[in-house]
């Protein structure tokens, strides 16, 4: 591994301005759990000098209540959101999101601002340097995409144009679902964006310098119940096939709110806004959510090997709304 | 959970002191406590860092390599490429010493050895790695048998004309006539992927030289082989090469073959003066090879009416990869063990290996065994469900028996396989469950079994297999056990300390043993094979007897028996003594003792040094035909295992919820080390039949070379393993040990892939039966059954 400088910063104003000085040559590194192994493996052409600790900053780790909902600090840990009784009680798919990723080591150390922020998992961009050079592809800025023509089992089926990786967090899926906001600081203040505004097709919403300074969760509607469930092929340990989560809200049987969120089919999380039109106003037989989760996969562009993931997709589709009606866990 | 159980109860082992019990392993504390020595914890002043500049073409003539850039990069101290060292080809099949230090004209797959670089520490040689310009001119490839045997395929070696590399048409007894009398006539095709072993400790090796001396530390599985080839491909005499090994974090048959940090660090070491570290990262872990081979199987079996075999016709191809290693060995082994565990007559056996433009295969956990008995076992289900048989009796129906002879000659002495059925059938409950268990949910059987060692080394040669010394510390209170019995982690250092305590009746406490060190310890050929607790048990138990023979007569000379009252009087011969867990004493009146320590220090005082030697050949083994000495071993071990599974008929997501596994593997040292090889199996094979597969691209680029998208089992993964032993005994082995370590994985991914045949009622033909391809099958019966219905 290559050597760096490692620097802590003790506020979010004096990370920005650091990252603003170092003109490009400083990242942010906060579990380390993603951006080591990037740099272990030289995945990437530009290698940063400096590493700037954000862990050393005090207070950012909190997850509170208030009166409109949750806010959840950029270095709150995977372990304690998985853990917390305010995120468990209301916020039930992020609890769940948070459990299913990695092991417990690594949900002790990762943050939730570095898993929206992770590299994408496409296996030619993460190529190691080391055995005979990284593969420079499109995401990378040079050349063309090599999953397309290549082996694409686990990529995007939707959204996807010149880069086909898909989006590996689990945790950006139930965020999707359950509405909520990043808030970015930069240099010239500030700002709030959507979660489904953050993910972009080559990488995410922040500009140079911006770093993630909270993230705020709308309170759920009432009666809301909620499903996170995901489909790997080693039980502990492995990333998303497909990973899904489902909100919804009845009244007297019939369904008057429903969300469906997919992670690792697009570059970022996903939702389905004409499945999700479909069930509303309905009573949702088993046969109502499966032609919901056909609605929703109808628009599904497979590539040459990943067209599994759209029945996967399906199934984790009709599971996560079952499991919303009969309200208890068929977490993986 | 694991049960102590004998259902033969075929040996003694309840009077021994030491042989039979769980005792703490030896190298314990070491290894829990971080204390222990692996390679990467060595450190020696002024050493060098290396690595291996690797080929980033498939196939490719080399037409110039510019080293000039890194060369001036401050730190770096070497660069040597093929015109640097010795051209001399090597390899572990004499026949087919194909593979250079450095490649010399073409590369063959991509990350090939073109070169290393030794520089003052790890960063500079990362950097000057990055300056090597390697100017190629790219040769067609092939990635596959089939494209390596098409007319006009690339040529990847002119040796190998059409790419063959292995070709083998062995025919025992009369096929034709067993065609004649087969009731019923089944063929089926299956294929097997390439996996790789999955240890966590790369290969590395550090060198350095001292006078005309060479000291070699690597990580591998045998010393001798290591230093035997060291000294042919630099053309020194063995007694210049010392090699030792310091604890090696496992080896599944991935550390057997010289790898490029051996020849780099021997080479770089000489030119520098310095001792030199090759290492490998992880993922040249996987640009190294040796795992299992990809195989396509086609069997075609004739039974009688009541589901005996009359006649097998196998045929099996193997993607070798780059070089031949121990593929030769391979080839062999997928057709030659067959009629050892089934008898059957009529035998005809092709197999042809293909040099492709990928990573080298060799051998992994049951030596080219796994992949032809799951898809034998799969084949076998077939037919016991054409005759309306149960899996199990047609099994029972064709197992080998005790103290017979195979049709292509090998003498098997032990052997209950037919017990092995019985017992798993009735522990795990298969009467109940067999066609009775609901959609998605199945059960599966599948036999297996392995040599308890190679009945030949892998060279030429007239040496003994295995040398064991013990000596005893000149005031007797402790002994060593010198051999170079490799302990890779499957405990054979722990083993063979009981095995010297029982054979001298000395404390295993008091045991310290001296491995893995070419100076200082024995003559063994090392891991592989499943041979170290019978072959290094032999030399071990002999030298311990030699001890105690000494120490008998000596003590005859010490020992009084009463005048009065007594056994007897008079002057006591050693034939009346036996010694014990320190003690020896008069064996009709053991009140008259005296311990072993005090008898020893009257030797030592008397004679010098108390030392213990013992010799172990196996002699002339069963087998004459070509490749009989791949096959041919003292003994055999069997074994059965079970796998109950349920099986996701929406996703096709697999869950292997229940094991059983009985083993015949004679009289049993340690019954704790076994089950730990018996668990580890079942890992390793669930792994295997569900997850896990090397990938490469359309140019032979490596896509998955590391444990992220190598999916292999964790502990969460692993379902409920009850592992029982028959308790047989070999008369081949001392106290009548054979095999657990490699046969283990033999039964595995037959007994898992027919679990999920049971419960899908389709059978996946290809490994890893990955969800996609279970979920495939299951839409394509559905398919074709509603075909049928229209
Ligand atoms: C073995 C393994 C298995 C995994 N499995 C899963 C899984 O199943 N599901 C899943 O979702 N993830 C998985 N992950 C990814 C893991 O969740 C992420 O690595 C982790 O969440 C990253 O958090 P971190 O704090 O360690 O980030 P770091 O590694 O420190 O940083 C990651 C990136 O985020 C940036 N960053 C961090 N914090 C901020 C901030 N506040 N503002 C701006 N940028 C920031 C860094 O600059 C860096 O680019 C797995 C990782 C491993 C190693
Ligand atoms: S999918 Fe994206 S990251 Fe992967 S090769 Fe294509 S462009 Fe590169």
């Amino acid at each position: 591994m290559r050597s760096f400088q490692h620097i802590n910063v003790f506020t979010l104003e004096e990370a920005v301005s650091v990252l603003k000085d170092s003109g490009g040559k400083a990242q942010v590194i906060a579990g380390g759990t993603d951006i080591i192994g990037v740099l272990k493996e030289q995945i990437l052409p530009d290698y940063p000098e400096i590493l700037l600790n954000i862990k050393a900053i005090p207070d950012l780790d909190y997850i509170k209540k208030d009166h409109e909902g949750l806010r959840i600090g950029p270095l709150a840990k995977l372990a304690g959101l998985a853990k917390s009784p305010a995120v468990r009680e209301k916020y039930g798919a992020l609890a769940q999101a948070a459990r299913s990723v990695g092991s417990p080591q690594i949900r002790n150390m990762a943050t939730i601002g570095g898993n929206l922020c992770q590299e994408t998992r496409c296996w030619y961009y993460r190529y190691p340097h080391s055995i005979g050079g990284r593969l420079l592809c499109l995401r990378k800025g040079s050349g063309s995409c090599l999953a397309v023509n290549g082996d694409n089992r686990y990529h995007a089926l939707f959204d996807a144009r010149r880069c086909f990786a898909a989006c590996p967090s689990d945790v950006a899926v139930a965020l999707l679902l359950l509405g909520a906001e990043i808030n970015i600081l930069g240099i010239g203040g500030k700002r709030t964006v959507y979660l489904q505004d953050f993910f972009h097709p080559l990488g995410n919403a922040l500009e140079p310098g911006e770093i993630i300074g909270g993230i705020h969760i709308p309170t759920p509607p009432v009666g809301a119940k909620q499903q996170f469930l995901k489909f790997t092929l080693r039980k502990p340990i492995d990333f998303a096939v497909v990973s899904a989560a489902a909100l919804i809200v009845l009244d007297g049987g019939i369904c008057t709110e429903a969300r469906i969120a997919l992670g690792a089919v697009a570059p970022g999380p996903r939702r389905f806004p004409e499945a999700e039109n479909f069930l509303k106003g309905k009573r949702l037989e088993t046969n109502v959510l499966e032609k919901a989760a056909g609605i929703a996969l109808e628009g599904a562009k497979p590539l040459s090997k990943n067209g599994y993931k759209i029945e996967i997709a399906k199934t984790l589709i009709s599971r996560a709304l079952s499991a919303c009606l009969e309200n208890e866990s068929f977490n993986h | 959970m694991s049960k102590e159980f004998s259902y033969l109860n075929l040996n003694k082992s309840a009077s021994y002191s030491y042989v039979g019990k769980n005792l703490k392993r030896v190298d314990m504390l070491d290894k829990v406590t971080g204390r222990g020595k692996y390679i990467d914890d060595l450190k020696f002043s002024n050493m060098l860092y290396a690595k291996l500049i690797r080929s980033t073409e498939a196939h490719a003539r080399i037409i110039n390599i510019d080293t000039s850039e890194a060369e001036k990069l401050p730190g770096v101290k070497a660069i040597i490429t093929a015109k640097d060292v010795p051209s001399i080809k090597y390899g572990l099949s004499p026949a087919r010493y194909d593979e250079n230090i450095f490649c010399t004209d073409t590369v063959k797959y991509y990350g090939d050895k073109i070169g290393a670089i030794a520089a003052i520490d790890e960063e500079t040689v990362y950097k000057a790695l990055k300056l090597i310009k390697v100017e190629y001119e790219v040769l067609p490839a092939v990635f596959t048998p089939a494209e390596a045997a098409k007319e006009g395929a690339p040529q990847i070696f002119e040796e190998y004309p059409g790419n063959v590399n292995t070709e083998i048409h062995l025919e025992f007894g009369d096929v034709e006539k067993g065609r004649q009398e087969a009731y019923h006539i089944r063929t089926d095709r299956l294929s097997g992927q390439r996996t790789l072993h999955g240890f966590i400790e790369p290969h590395c090796t550090i060198a350095y030289w001292k006078g005309k001396r060479v000291h070699v530390q690597s990580t591998h599985q045998s010393v001798h082989y290591l230093q035997h080839h060291i000294a042919r491909i630099f053309d020194m005499k063995e007694g210049d090469v010392r090699v030792t090994l310091p604890y090696v974090g496992g080896g599944f048959g991935g550390k057997v073959d010289i790898s490029g940090t051996d020849v780099a660090a021997v080479a770089l070491s000489k030119i520098t003066g310095q001792p030199v570290k090759v290492f490998f990262d992880l993922e040249e872990v996987w640009l190294n090879g040796r795992g299992r081979h990809g195989m396509d199987m086609k069997y075609t079996t004739g039974v009688t009416k009541e589901g005996k075999i009359v006649f097998v016709e196998a045929e099996v191809i193997l993607d070798g990869g780059a070089y031949s290693g121990l593929g030769v060995a391979t080839s062999y082994y997928t057709g030659s063990l067959l009629n050892v565990l089934y008898d059957f007559d009529n035998y005809k056996f092709d197999a042809y290996r293909y040099v492709t433009n990928l990573p080298p295969c060799g051998a992994q956990r049951g030596h080219g065994q796994p992949h032809p008995r799951y898809a034998f076992e799969s084949h076998l289900d077939h037919i016991a469900e054409d005759l309306g048989m149960d899996p199990i009796d047609i099994r029972i129906v064709n197992a080998r028996k005790a103290n017979t002879v195979t049709p292509n000659g090998y003498e098997v002495k032990s052997y209950y396989l037919k017990e092995a059925n019985e017992l798993a059938r009735d522990v795990s409950g298969w009467k109940e469950k067999k066609g009775k268990l609901p959609k998605g949910r199945g059960i599966g059987v599948g036999n297996g079994g392995f040599v308890t060692g190679a009945g030949f080394c892998m060279y030429r040669t007239d040496l003994p297999h295995s040398i064991g010394m013990i000596k005893i510390y000149d005031d007797g209170t402790h002994a060593i056990v010198y051999t170079q019995a490799v302990d890779i982690g499957q405990g054979s250092d722990t083993v063979l300390v009981q095995m010297a305590a029982e054979a001298m009746g000395f404390p295993y406490e008091d045991i310290t043993i001296c491995t893995r060190d070419s100076d200082l310890a024995t003559l063994d050929y090392g891991a592989y094979a499943s041979r170290q607790t019978l072959m290094a048990g032999w030399a071990v138990k002999r030298a311990g007897e030699d001890i105690k023979k000494k120490i008998l007569i000596q003590a005859a000379e010490m020992l009084k028996v009463k005048e009065d009252g007594g056994y007897r009087s008079g002057k006591l011969m050693p034939e009346e003594l036996d010694c014990k867990e320190g003690y020896v004493f008069v064996k009709q009146e053991p009140a008259v003792n005296i311990s072993f320590a005090e008898v020893a220090r009257a030797y030592f005082v008397k004679h010098g040094v108390l030392v213990g030697r013992g010799y172990y050949h196996p002699g002339k083994l069963g087998g004459s035909h070509k490749g009989a000495a791949v096959g041919t071993s003292p003994a055999y071990s069997s074994a059965t295992q079970i796998a109950e599974v349920e099986v996701d008929m929406e996703t096709g997501e697999t869950k292997v919820v229940g094991t059983w596994d009985v083993h015949d593997s004679g009289c049993v040292v340690n019954p704790q080390l076994l089950h730990g090889q018996v668990h580890g199996a079942f890992s390793m094979g669930i792994g295997e039949t569900i997850w896990e597969k090397v990938v490469f691209d359309e140019k032979g680029k490596l896509l998955n070379g590391n444990f992220a998208e190598y999916r292999m089992p964790t502990a969460l993964d692993m379902p409920h393993v009850e592992s029982l032993v028959l308790d047989t005994f070999e008369p081949n082995g001392p106290w009548g040990v054979k095999e657990v370590g490699e046969g283990a994985t033999t039964p595995t991914l037959g007994c898992v892939a027919n679990a999920v045949y049971d419960a899908i009622g389709v059978r996946v033909t290809d490994l890893p039966l990955t969800p996609e391809s279970i979920w495939r099958g299951i839409k394509e019966a559905e398919k074709a059954k509603e075909k049928e219905g229209k």
